[in-house]
Formats: C-alpha cells, sequence, structure tokens
C-alpha cells in the first residue's frame, strides 16, 4: 500500500478571470522526487503556491497528509541581495515552522549548526548573507528549509542565475536529502535536463496536467515534440 | 550638559526623546527592509485628517492619530494587497487623501483656536509629566510586542512566501506590525511633528543597515544611533536656540552621511571567522 503525502483534485486556479490551471489531479507518495517542467506561465508556481498553501485553489482540493513543509520560493537569491542578516540568522528562520513564538533552545542551535554543516557552508554562518555566491545562498535556504525537519520541500526554479557546476551540486544535494532523509521534494525547473538524473517522477504542466509519470516514460512518449524541443533549447 | 537638565522641561523632552530614539529603529527596522519606508510618512500624515477632526470634535488628538494611523496602515495593506498597484503609489494616495481632509476641516471650523504648528512640526519642549507617562504607557508594550515576535516579524520581513508555506500566520503579523507603527507614529508625532516622523523611523534604520552585517548588529546600532540623535539634537537645539525636532533629524542625517562615506567600513569586522 502505497503511503501518499499530497493529493489534488480537481484543481482550478485562474488570476483576472483567465484559468491559469484546469482541472489538476495527482497523488505524489512519501519519498518521491517530483520534477515538473513546462514552458513560461503554464502554471507552474501557482501550482506550487497552492500546494503550500499560500494561494487558495478557485475549485477543487488539495489534501496535504503533513504539517512539515518547507518551501523556496523563486528568485530568493535576489531578494537576499542586500538583507542585513547573517547566515545563521536566516537558517534559524526555519525553526519558526515548529511554532510561531518557540524560543531558540541549545538543541536547536545544534540543529541549526547539523543542517549548515549537511550543506557545507558551516565556516560561513556568520557571513553577511549577500556576501555569499548565489550557489552559496540557494543552500542557505535549503538549510534554513532542512532545519525544522521536514517531510516536504518545495522549490521553484531554484538554480536560476546560478553556474552549471554549482546547479549540478545542487541538485546531487536535494538528490542526497530526498534518498538519505527520505523527504519528499517537489521541484519546478525549466532545465529538463539537470532533473531528469535525481528525479523519480516527472511531470509535464502547461495549464493542464499533461504527463506525469517515470521519468524514462517521459522521454518515451514525447507527447508534444515542439514545447520539447522548445524547452530544451532554453 | 547639567545646566540643560535643571529644567523640568528639558528633563521630560530628553526622557519622551529617548524613548522615541528607541522605539522608532526598532519597528523601523521592519518596516525599511520591507521596502516600506514610506508607510510611515503615509500613515502620519493620514493622521492630520484625524488630528483636525478630534480637534474640531473635542477629542484628544493623541487618540484621533492613533486611530488614523492605525486606520491608514491597515487600508494601505489592504489597498496594496487588492489592486494593482505598487505600495508608493497607494501611499502617496493615502497621504493626500489625509491631508485634504485636515486641511478642508480645518477650513470649515475657522476661528477654532488650532496650533497647527505643534502638529506639523513637534511640541517636543511642552511634554509634561502626564504625557510623557502617556508615551511610556504606550510605547513599553509595543517594545514588549516586538521582542515576543522578533522572529516572526524578522520571517514575514524577509519573505512571506516562505513563513507563510511554514504555517506562520502572516497576515494577523502584518496587521500586528501596522499597530505597532500606529503606536510609534502617534508618540514620534509630539516629538518630531507629522513632518519629521518618518525620518525618525527611517534615517536611523538605514545608518544601521550601512554599518552592519546582522540583523542583530542592524537593531542595535539603529537604536545607538538614535539615542545618539536625540540626545545631540537636543542639546544642539538648546543652545542655538532652534526647533529640537529639526536639530534631532539633522544630526541623524550627518550621522547616516558619516555611516555612507566608508570611515566606519566594517566589511569584514563581523565576518572574521
Amino acid at each position: 500500500m502505497s503511503d501518499k503525502i499530497l493529493e489534488v483534485r480537481g484543481l482550478y486556479f485562474s488570476y483576472d478571470g483567465e484559468n491559469v490551471l484546469e482541472d489538476i489531479t495527482f497523488s505524489l507518495d512519501r519519498g518521491e522526487f517530483l520534477g515538473i517542467i513546462g514552458p513560461n506561465g503554464s502554471g507552474k508556481s501557482t501550482l506550487l503556491k497552492l500546494i503550500t498553501g499560500i494561494l487558495k485553489p478557485d475549485r477543487g482540493e488539495i489534501k496535504l497528509y503533513t504539517d512539515r513543509i518547507s518551501y523556496i520560493p523563486q528568485k530568493i537569491t535576489s531578494l537576499s541581495y542586500n538583507f542585513p542578516a547573517t547566515v545563521e540568522e536566516i537558517v534559524s528562520l526555519g525553526i519558526l515552522s515548529k511554532g510561531m513564538l518557540k524560543r531558540i533552545s541549545r538543541k536547536d542551535y545544534n540543529l541549526i549548526e547539523q543542517a549548515l554543516d549537511k550543506v557545507g557552508l558551516l565556516e560561513l554562518k556568520n557571513k553577511r548573507l549577500g556576501e555569499l555566491s548565489g550557489g552559496q545562498q540557494q543552500r542557505v535556504h535549503i538549510a534554513r528549509a532542512i532545519v525544522s525537519n521536514p517531510e516536504l520541500l518545495v522549490l521553484d526554479e531554484p538554480t536560476t542565475g546560478i553556474d552549471i557546476v554549482n546547479q549540478t551540486r545542487f541538485y546531487e544535494l536535494l538528490g542526497h536529502l530526498n534518498r538519505e532523509m527520505g523527504i519528499t521534494v517537489i521541484i519546478v525547473s525549466h532545465d529538463i535536463s539537470t532533473i531528469a538524473g535525481e528525479v523519480t517522477t516527472m511531470a509535464y504542466l502547461d495549464k493542464k496536467l499533461h504527463f506525469i509519470g517515470k521519468p524514462k516514460d517521459f522521454f518515451k512518449k514525447i507527447l508534444w515534440p515542439i514545447e520539447l524541443e522548445d524547452l530544451l533549447n532554453r | 550638559m547639567m545646566d540643560i537638565l535643571q529644567y523640568s522641561f528639558m528633563r521630560y523632552a530628553l526622557m519622551s526623546g529617548i524613548f522615541v530614539g528607541i522605539l522608532c529603529p526598532i519597528i523601523g527596522v521592519f518596516l525599511v527592509l520591507k521596502n516600506l519606508s514610506l508607510i510611515a510618512d503615509g500613515m502620519a500624515h493620514f493622521s492630520f485628517g484625524g488630528i483636525a477632526l478630534g480637534i474640531v470634535l473635542g477629542i484628544s488628538p493623541t487618540y484621533m492619530i492613533l486611530l488614523f494611523s492605525i486606520l491608514g496602515g491597515l487600508l494601505i495593506n489592504y489597498v496594496i494587497r487588492r489592486t494593482k498597484l505598487y505600495g508608493d503609489t497607494v501611499i502617496a494616495i493615502l497621504l493626500s487623501t489625509g491631508l485634504a481632509i485636515g486641511i478642508t476641516i480645518i477650513s470649515l471650523a475657522r476661528g477654532t483656536n488650532f496650533n497647527i504648528n505643534a502638529y506639523l512640526f513637534g511640541s517636543l519642549l511642552a511634554i509634561d509629566e502626564k504625557e510623557l507617562m502617556s508615551i511610556i504607557l504606550l510605547g513599553i508594550p509595543a517594545i514588549i510586542l516586538v521582542i515576543i515576535f522578533y522572529r516572526p516579524l524578522l520571517y514575514i520581513t524577509f519573505d512571506e512566501d516562505s513563513a507563510k508555506a511554514s504555517g506562520l500566520p502572516v497576515e494577523s503579523i502584518n496587521i500586528l506590525l501596522v499597530i505597532l507603527s500606529a503606536v510609534t507614529i502617534a508618540i514620534t508625532i509630539k516629538v518630531a511633528g507629522i513632518l519629521l516622523t518618518s525620518a525618525l523611523i527611517v534615517i536611523p534604520v538605514a545608518t544601521g543597515i550601512q554599518i552592519s552585517n546582522s540583523f542583530k548588529m542592524t537593531l542595535l546600532s539603529s537604536v545607538v544611533t538614535g539615542i545618539i540623535s536625540v540626545i545631540l539634537g537636543l542639546i544642539i537645539s538648546y543652545y542655538l536656540n532652534i526647533a529640537p525636532g529639526g536639530a534631532i533629524v539633522l544630526v541623524s542625517v550627518l550621522i547616516f552621511l558619516l555611516s555612507i562615506s566608508g570611515l566606519f567600513d566594517q566589511k569584514g569586522y563581523y565576518s572574521k571567522t
């Protein structure tokens, strides 16, 4: 029997009367690594915001079988650039998902250090966030996300503006979190080639969910050659 | 310095000034980092309508400032979220609305004995014991609330979406921030007036951001800057016989200019590990 973490049924969402998502239905088991691809404006980011509860659906339902969710939004690194906070201060925010007014205990500081160690940034914990490179900043957000021991990690185009070497390292880190820590991962990307190696499930979204299944089936049944070619060329 | 303190009005001015010097940056740091530096200005100007209304209706202007700046802040917050407009557009509209309401009411109530200057430019030297107490009674709970909600406030300031996904009640925390800002504005208008209130909320924070590497240091250095500005400004205003509000803000601007001059450049200071 499979152990579901997420069920989405008949989901609709619109901006200004125009449907962005239509009749989305799928479910996800615990421990999966779901990669969602699709062209710009296909509703990928919107779907993530609905799953994480940031937006409310117009119609349909989303059932989450966990409340331990961490979300890393798109373009978070551009927002971090001038923010006067240290790496450690940002990671400590992740502890708040255990309770808004939770005081940070000695034990929590150990968790923060462990999370920073896991992403390889422990020695930079007192640096101002903006002093780090884009790839390092992205790993700070991973540390912030995993410090509360989440069951579901949701990431929106996390490697935009990061060089290819660091992108590969980043996806390896996600693969490690998925396999070794059992965290279910949902990631949106337009870069099909980088995520294909790590994901266990692949989805193609363009307003509707055109495909969801194993990556090998995805490549076998190239259902929309024009879009795919378009995607690969980006 | 000592001969200044022989006058009770100077002692009250100094005490309320220092209090404001602490309170303003504590709230301001969240507003500035949320790109809402102008919201305090908008709320303060909007409360001008409340002051005029209060005087005509015989209600204490302090309560009206509090009411109107809470109302103004919530309106700005609501309209930004519900429309396609940028924050500064919404603030500009609300700011002018409040001023227009105030001017209209005053012109209708010609003949009322209304010292408009005290509200526009502040009346720090007119603060008595009773007013000092009301400043402290309003301000202390605000400071305690910031201490309690320090991390949630930091989280929604850094990124609302991430905070919301981890289960934080982002809308409620935003409303709390608006109310805390309104309280701060109601208190600060007495010291610096409507026109310069946002200066005390924004400028020390700008200095703090410039010279610090961590959020804690930003908060601390903003507060220190705020206190120094108030004390120095007050002393200068006493000896040069100039308006204290203006002197205080000019000192804070001077400290800000020093901070961007590179003299206190601490790059690497906090980060030496």
